[in-house]
């Protein structure tokens, strides 16, 4: 189904008229409009989880009032007022900040919400070392534990969207948390990063070391591709044997240039200069056009 | 029937294959994670890493959302566990009629805190809060036995009975 397809509701935030189509979830729509709802666990890429509760607005439908998620609540035909900023809501965000704030005090975008939303800290449990029992406590895991606010984008990214499923929650309560599977560098990680780069608090870190590609708290560890053309390392090996796999061509990798598998294999800068090349050469490109690409 | 040894990585696989083999026929939806984990837990006492990964393998399923299964539950433990295991009870009313110095007298003779397991694989002791017996309060269960009305005096027979029972299946 086009966009064109789709059915068009109206609804009234704040008294102004606005429109979204039937199906897509209400925070995208009021924020399109710059109504600043904040959110930490909605993201457009991924399923809605309703997990952080801070984009809760107040609607008005068939004359009753309630507060609702709006990340979870689907456009849908019917009379709706939406209220995105009353003083019951503003309440409401103002104590789900404040818990954020002392669950994951290191984590910038809360405390910057708290600074928006006039939360002050509240005292903390003197000794908390003791979060995750019965898993070893690194200096990794520590400040991941510090920022990480269970709002399962990187859960859902891993899983959901890719199909990796290299982490999930474990434990409950008090104690859960976002681990790979037995507290082990995970076998299923691509080194794809995609969970460093949904993750809201930045409490996952991505980086590269020596030959290999290090996302941590995972411990996890992902050969890089040198690149046939200038030698340079750049995407994880695993990830693009995952992407060939997924589009159906064979991984050789000591295949020889050959068309297909080679593009994969060049980092991002030789690809650009193969495509001028092969521009230049078939003419499709002129002289002068180079400083574009 | 537990087994009352740790075993080798081959014999957790040779165990766990069989449990899987009684659900291989499920299709996805009829497919019962908790039911297999117990049965994993039922022969071993607890879930051995290697049988969670081979149980991955086999039906095709994230290792990860079985370790999520796994460590959600608290009756499932990743690590072995005593061949008695002690759950006191820390209920509303077994806390009133006195579990708290019942408590404290096991973890005396034990010298083990609630979750631990003794090194020998003896015992594990774990508190658990309210199983429905409230009548019979202050009360421990042992193996599945239920010990309520507990007092001082019953708790020390109560283990070294169970000390006794434990010391005969040695000898024979």
């Amino acid at each position: 189904m086009s966009w064109n397809d789709q059915q068009l509701i109206y609804i009234s935030v704040e008294g102004k008229k606005i429109s979204g189509f039937a199906g897509e979830n209400l925070l995208e729509v009021i924020n399109r409009e710059g109504f600043e709802v904040p959110y930490l666990c909605h993201h457009p890429g991924l399923p809605a989880y309703g997990a952080c509760r801070l984009c809760t607005i107040q609607i008005q439908t068939n004359g009753k009032t309630s507060l609702v998620a709006s990340c979870t609540y689907p456009l849908r035909e019917e009379e709706l007022e939406v209220f995105p900023h009353t003083e019951e809501v503003w309440e409401l965000r103002q104590m789900i900040i404040k818990l954020l704030l002392a669950q994951s005090p290191k984590a910038e975008i809360i405390q910057n919400l708290a600074r928006q939303y006039r939360v002050e800290m509240t005292a903390q449990p003197e000794n908390e070392s003791e979060f995750v029992a019965g898993t070893k406590t690194t200096e990794a895991l520590q400040e991941h534990q510090e920022k990480c606010i269970l709002c399962g984008r990187c859960v859902r990214a891993c899983g959901k969207l890719l199909g990796n499923n290299a982490i999930s929650f474990a434990s409950r309560g008090i104690n859960r948390h976002v681990t790979p599977p037995l507290a082990e560098p995970p076998e299923a990680c691509t080194g794809c990063g995609a969970c460093f780069h949904v993750c809201p608090t930045g409490a996952i870190k991505m980086q590269m070391e020596n030959n290999s590609l290090k996302i941590e708290p995972w411990q996890a560890e992902v050969n890089l591709f040198t690149c046939p053309g200038c030698g340079k390392q750049h995407f994880p090996k695993k990830n693009i044997q995952e992407v060939h796999s997924r589009i159906n061509i064979d991984y050789k990798p000591d295949h020889d240039f050959a068309e297909a598998n080679s593009l994969a294999e060049l980092c991002p800068a030789c690809r650009r200069k193969h495509t001028l090349a092969q521009g230049l050469a078939s003419k499709t490109i002129t002289k002068g056009m180079e400083n574009i690409l | 029937m537990s087994q009352h040894t740790i075993n080798s990585k081959e014999q957790i696989e040779q165990i766990t294959l069989k449990i899987i083999t009684s659900y291989r026929h499920l299709s996805e939806e009829e497919m019962d994670w908790i039911a297999l984990l117990q049965d994993i837990q039922d022969q071993f006492r607890y879930l051995p890493p290697d049988g969670l990964k081979l149980c991955a393998r086999e039906l095709n399923v994230p290792l990860s959302q079985l370790y999520s299964i796994a460590t959600f539950y608290t009756c499932f433990s990743l690590a072995p566990r005593g061949k008695t295991e002690i759950q006191v009870c820390m209920g509303t009313a077994c806390h009133i009629r006195g579990a708290e110095p019942i408590l404290d007298k096991i973890l005396q003779q034990l010298a083990l805190n609630p979750g631990e397991t003794s090194p020998d694989l003896e015992y594990s002791l774990e508190t658990v809060n309210c199983v429905g017996a409230c009548a019979r309060g202050p009360l421990v269960i042992i193996n599945s036995n239920y010990y309520g009305n507990l007092t001082m005096g019953q708790v020390e027979n109560l283990l070294s009975k169970t000390r006794d029972i434990n010391g005969e299946g040695k000898n024979g």
